[in-house]
């Protein structure tokens, strides 16, 4: 190395060196005078005001991890009713699946079931297009698939419940047996249904329109299925100031003819005399035939009524409207 | 440093545990305080908030920094806080407030002759004014690394920069520093340590 490189060298390092002393100078200077002394009163000053706040404080914290305890516990209890109220309704609906899959299983047994098995109990409520019993349990309702002349014809049953045997849903049908000492007696070999027999029930629907006076146009609609011999009543009493309420009723049987006559009896005050209009009944007729008039006061009404016959074979029931009920097997055995 | 006895009381929640490592602790965060506000006020509020922070998080502490790092990050986030509050409500602006009632006050209470005292308080005064010129970045590494002598490493990782950058802001405030104060101060201070390693030479 030459005279000249060494002495750059040692210019560098000499600056170097000043530099590092320059750098200590520095720091030196201001760790001697840049040093901040803390105010007046020192650390017990100090202390004695941060104290109080770290006393609240640790009080805060206290409260703060009772709370939070709180919490916890709250949401613990909260987790936990939950899941009692997923379980309770998880079990309430495998019941309830259970119980349909239950009823589905006692229907399609009823299907099964011979009719001496299912039974119409006294408390019927006609109110229910259907109740099926068996061994005074409820098994099923069954409102949807029962036609419109088999409602009426239990609604029917209400007034006779004596006579109702057993009943069966099949494929269907009902099948409804009546009992048969309670009947009249059997028709004659060879007569004909359409004349009607004594087996033969009558539905009557009698409608009472309000053609003047009264408050409202209130239609009066009553149906009633009779039996042989019965006579049907129409009752109107006066309810209100100018209102009339009717009442349909079946009379206990007296012949034991069909009646062809419908007594429309109208009574217009408690203890006076009835009067109104007797109507010939023509059991062949489908639509509604007018069965006459009669007024109170500035109030009229016109009767109108429709019958159909119902037969009875057997113990099954068979309507005009051509709704044959098949017969049960046992049944049939006994009629042949 | 607090041993792990004291530091499990100060966990507890005993502030007589507490005590202790405010006492040991006080003067340094002060210090950083006083330089980060510029304020003998703010200074003492912004104390007095970093300590009871750090009572309130000290069960969250886990000891994977020191203490005394510890206690300084949360000085400056306390710091940052109060400028910011400050800022935005506009009631007490943080502007250069050296106290000198504060520095008077000590420097008369001082047993020295009153020329050097006086002299002593106003290089004090001189290098406080530097050191509070220099941007917040450079000063929270100057108050890192020189008062508090901590290494670049870690003063880095106290203020989340690299070492590379700390090492960089150190230099550079240096070299403010150094056009700040008058050469007077450093030349004094220069002789001054001269004299010491000659004298420690002819020992």
């Amino acid at each position: 190395m030459t005279d000249k490189g060494n002495e750059g060298r040692d210019s560098l390092e000499n600056r170097g060196e000043s530099s590092l002393q320059q750098e200590d100078a520095i720091d030196e200077v201001l760790r001697e005078y840049g040093v901040i002394d803390p105010p007046e009163g020192g650390f017990e000053a100090f202390w004695a005001r941060l104290r109080p706040h770290l006393e609240v404080d640790r009080i805060r914290d206290q409260e703060t991890v009772q709370n939070l305890r709180r919490l916890r516990l709250a949401w613990i209890g909260t987790c936990v009713a939950s899941v009692a109220i997923l379980i309770s309704l998880g079990l309430w609906a495998k019941a309830l699946r259970k119980e349909n899959t239950a009823l589905k299983s006692a229907s399609s047994n009823v299907a099964r079931s011979t009719p001496g098995e299912i039974h119409l109990p006294g408390d019927y409520d006609p109110t229910v297009d259907l109740i099926i019993f068996r061994h005074d349990k409820v098994l099923a309702y069954e409102p949807a698939v029962i036609a419109r002349d088999l409602r009426i014809f239990l609604g029917a049953f209400e007034c006779f419940p004596s006579q109702l045997q057993s009943m069966a849903f099949l494929d269907g049908h009902v099948d409804m047996a009546l009992r048969s000492h309670e009947l009249p007696s059997a028709p004659p070999a060879g007569e004909s249904q359409s004349r009607g027999s004594q087996e033969d029930f009558l539905y009557f629907q009698v409608n009472v329109f309000r053609t003047r006076g009264g408050v409202s146009q209130r239609t009066f609609t009553a149906r009633v299925l009779t039996v042989p011999g019965t006579s049907v009543t129409l009752e109107g009493r006066i309810a209100g100031k100018a209102d009339v309420k009717f009442s349909l009723s079946p009379q206990t049987p007296v012949r034991a003819v069909c009646p062809t006559v419908l007594d429309l009896a109208y009574v217009p005050f408690p203890g006076e005399q009835p009067y109104g209009v007797r109507a010939g009944l023509d059991l062949r007729m489908n639509q509604p035939a007018c069965a006459g008039t009669f007024s109170s006061g500035e109030e009229e009404y016109v009767v109108y009524v429709s019958a159909r016959r119902v037969g009875v074979i057997a113990g099954n029931i068979v309507s005009s409207a051509g709704m044959v009920r098949k017969a049960t097997a046992s049944q049939r055995a006994s009629e042949s | 440093m607090p041993s792990d006895e004291e530091l499990r009381r100060c966990k507890s929640g005993d502030p007589d545990a507490f005590a202790d490592l405010v006492q040991e602790y006080y003067q340094s965060v002060y210090q950083m305080c006083w330089y980060l506000m510029n304020s003998d006020l703010n200074a003492a509020d912004a104390t007095q908030e970093t300590f009871l922070r750090a009572f309130q998080a000290i069960r969250k502490f886990r000891g994977n920094a020191s203490i005394r790092t510890w206690l300084f990050s949360i000085c400056i986030r306390v710091c940052s806080d109060i400028r910011r509050q400050a800022e935005r409500h506009q009631r007490h602006p943080l502007t250069s407030t050296v106290g000198l009632e504060w520095i008077c006050g000590s420097a008369a209470g001082s047993a020295q002759n009153p020329r050097v005292s006086a002299c002593r308080e106003e290089m004090r005064r001189k290098v406080r004014e530097a050191v509070c010129q220099l941007p917040e970045s450079h000063r929270r590494v100057v108050v890192l690394v020189a008062f508090e002598e901590l290494s670049h490493e870690e003063a880095g990782r106290l203020l989340g920069l690299r070492t590379a950058t700390v090492t960089w802001y150190m230099k550079e405030a240096r070299k403010r520093l150094r056009a700040i104060l008058d050469r007077d101060l450093l030349e004094n201070v220069q002789s001054r340590q001269e004299a010491n390693e000659s004298d420690g030479q002819g020992k």
